[in-house]
């Protein structure tokens, strides 16, 4: 699927580890729209962190017939160095993305690096506190920050330079449930402003939110569609050892015993609505209120026709190398 | 929790500000400049610029007597040696020992300029950041460029390794924890032992660091770093009119002390 005027456009892309047989990549595919939210899955060793590193301009593709980001060509050394300044990578271990002694000077790194004045830079670095609520932290060292706010400031750092797309590799994999709200908040903001996200997960609640999800499977996709459509594929989810969002899961379970649902509940509001009936109320904490409109983009189940033989297994956990 | 590394003794006094360059400078010279002159006059105003510039730091007195408390056996042992040593009229002997009024002198004044240059640069570590300090090194070392001494560069190195020693350590605790689970004994037997206990600690950590460079390698190009580059800094130094105060002191303080 390839767009006009896409921000990434990749096609038939290979990179091979040195000393491997096997290609990470094989003859891969990626369009990727401005301001679009790309949620990249697949299970360990399928290519994701591989891609991840190649979009950012870190790794050099062993060859492909097209590789543009940002409209730098990736097959080329001047085109992935000059992409560095357009895509911003966050990568999974937050404490080995800091660099400095404390949190605004680890924000003004990538600012130093371009030569930009002090002046310039204390501006920016003023503007990234602020964004991502990282103010009161300003002179905290990297070692007494919280998982969340490290990956809040390294994610500041990656975009302190002015980005065209962010390319985040499982970002709250290392992080508790509350670092993991702090980050995907941060991102969720980021893309309101109409960033271009490619996100690597192997968390499925994470994909939901996307625009549309990628599946990789030994280093070329298998699926591009929007999140809910790869959700209605069990039998790919199973192969890609995928699972499903929370809610998704829940429902699943409650289908195979018995319970009939008009759609497949992917989101907890879904699941909500199918649980309590669709009279717009939601269950609160202190009970039932009024429910505002609930999610437009319904999944219809296919879930009742397929036994627990084919159920997707449960999401792999674990980092990738 | 905070970590001290090195001396560095946090707070915001005049002498905390003054430019990391400028106090580097001075203790250098003043360092010097102790050990031209022989005098009790000279040593004793070299004495009073390291008292008056103590109470302008306003560090605690306890952190200057823990960077004393080590070299404190180096000022017993000079102390001694002079006194033992030095030739003359002996006003007390008891067998080969003969202590005599210039011995005592002399041995006074060499451990109290020992003293003296010690708190010297006490104050350079108490009140400038480790951090600070390789700044400045790096600064002053920028002449060395031409002789291909990548000076930045290697301040960069030294405060990534400064900015990574908690982060080893934790590292250290927790593989220690790991292997203590695993039935390891790092306080037993004699050194030999203890020493071969620390193997399995030190292999797992030295692939974990290994990993970790890569990732922060990745991590810093992602932001735009590239060896060689000319980088500005979010604080670059800049001399202020209070670092020529400090430099100007140092001079008067020299001064005094070859006229009297």
């Amino acid at each position: 699927m390839l767009a006009v005027n896409a921000l990434i456009d990749i096609s038939g892309l290979h990179y091979r580890y040195p000393g491997t047989a096997a290609d990470a990549l094989a003859g891969l595919d990626l369009s990727v729209a401005e301001g679009e939210f790309v949620a990249v899955v697949g299970p360990n060793g399928s290519g994701k962190s591989t891609l991840a590193r190649i979009l950012g301009g870190l790794a050099v593709a062993s060859g492909g017939h097209r590789a543009a980001v940002c409209g730098h060509d990736l097959l080329t050394e001047p085109g992935r160095l000059a992409v560095r300044r357009d895509v911003g990578v966050l990568f999974q271990n937050p404490e080995n993305q800091l660099v400095a002694e404390n949190v605004e000077e680890d924000i003004a790194f990538g600012l130093e690096n371009l030569g930009l004045p002090a002046s310039e830079i204390a501006t920016r670095v003023d503007e990234m506190l602020a964004r991502f609520d990282l103010e009161d932290l300003r002179h905290r060292e990297p070692h007494l920050l919280s998982g969340g706010q490290k990956q809040r400031t390294a994610l500041a750092g990656v975009l302190a330079i002015p980005r065209r797309a962010l390319v985040l590799d499982e970002p709250t994999a290392m992080l508790d449930p509350a670092g993991q709200v702090e980050v995907l908040g941060a991102v969720a903001r980021e893309r309101e402003n109409g960033l271009t996200i490619v996100l690597v997960t192997q968390e499925m609640d994470e994909v939901l939110g996307a625009d549309r999800v990628v599946a990789l499977e030994r280093g070329s996709a298998v699926f591009d569609g929007p999140p809910a459509e790869l959700f209605a594929r069990p039998q790919l989810i199973a192969d890609l050892s995928l699972g499903l969002p929370a809610a998704g899961e829940v429902g699943l379970a409650l289908m195979q015993s018995g319970r009939r649902f008009v759609r497949t509940p992917l989101t907890i509001d879904e699941l909500l609505d199918e649980l309590v009936g669709s009279g717009g109320t939601q269950l609160t904490l202190g009970g039932v209120s009024e429910h505002p409109s609930s999610a437009d983009d319904p999944a219809h189940g296919p879930w009742e026709a397929h036994t627990a033989a084919d159920s997707p297994a449960p999401a792999g956990d674990g980092g990738e190398a | 929790m905070r970590t001290s590394i090195g001396q560095y003794y946090p707070a915001n006094s005049p002498l905390h500000r003054v430019d990391p360059r400028a106090k580097f400078v001075a203790v250098v010279v003043l360092a010097v400049a102790l050990f031209t002159r022989d005098s009790f006059a000279a040593l004793s105003i070299y004495g009073a610029a390291a008292l008056v510039a103590f109470v302008v730091s306003r560090v605690p007195p306890l952190w200057f007597w823990r960077g004393l408390k080590p070299i404190l056996w180096l000022v017993v042992l000079t102390f001694v040696a002079q006194a033992l040593l030095a030739r003359g009229e002996a006003f007390y002997s008891l067998g080969p020992i003969h202590l005599t009024k210039r011995g005592i002198e002399l041995a006074t004044y060499l451990s109290l300029r020992l003293v003296v240059l010690v708190l010297f640069g006490s104050l350079l570590t108490l009140t400038t950041s480790p951090i600070s300090l390789t700044d400045a090194l790096a600064w002053l070392g920028r002449p060395l460029r031409r002789l291909r001494v990548p000076s930045d560069e290697l301040a960069l190195m030294v405060t990534i390794a400064l900015r990574f020693i908690p982060t080893l350590l934790v590292e250290i605790e927790k593989i220690m924890r790991a292997q203590r689970a695993r039935g390891a004994e790092f306080a037993r037997g004699g050194p030999l032992r203890r020493a071969r206990a620390l193997v399995p600690v030190l292999v797992p950590l030295f692939v974990v660091s290994f990993r970790r460079a890569d990732d922060l390698a990745l991590a810093m190009e992602a932001r735009c770093y590239q060896p060689g580059i000319r980088r500005t800094r979010l604080h670059p130094l800049v001399a202020r009119p209070s670092d020529f105060v400090v430099l100007g002191a140092v001079v008067a303080t020299i001064v005094a002390a070859s006229l009297v």
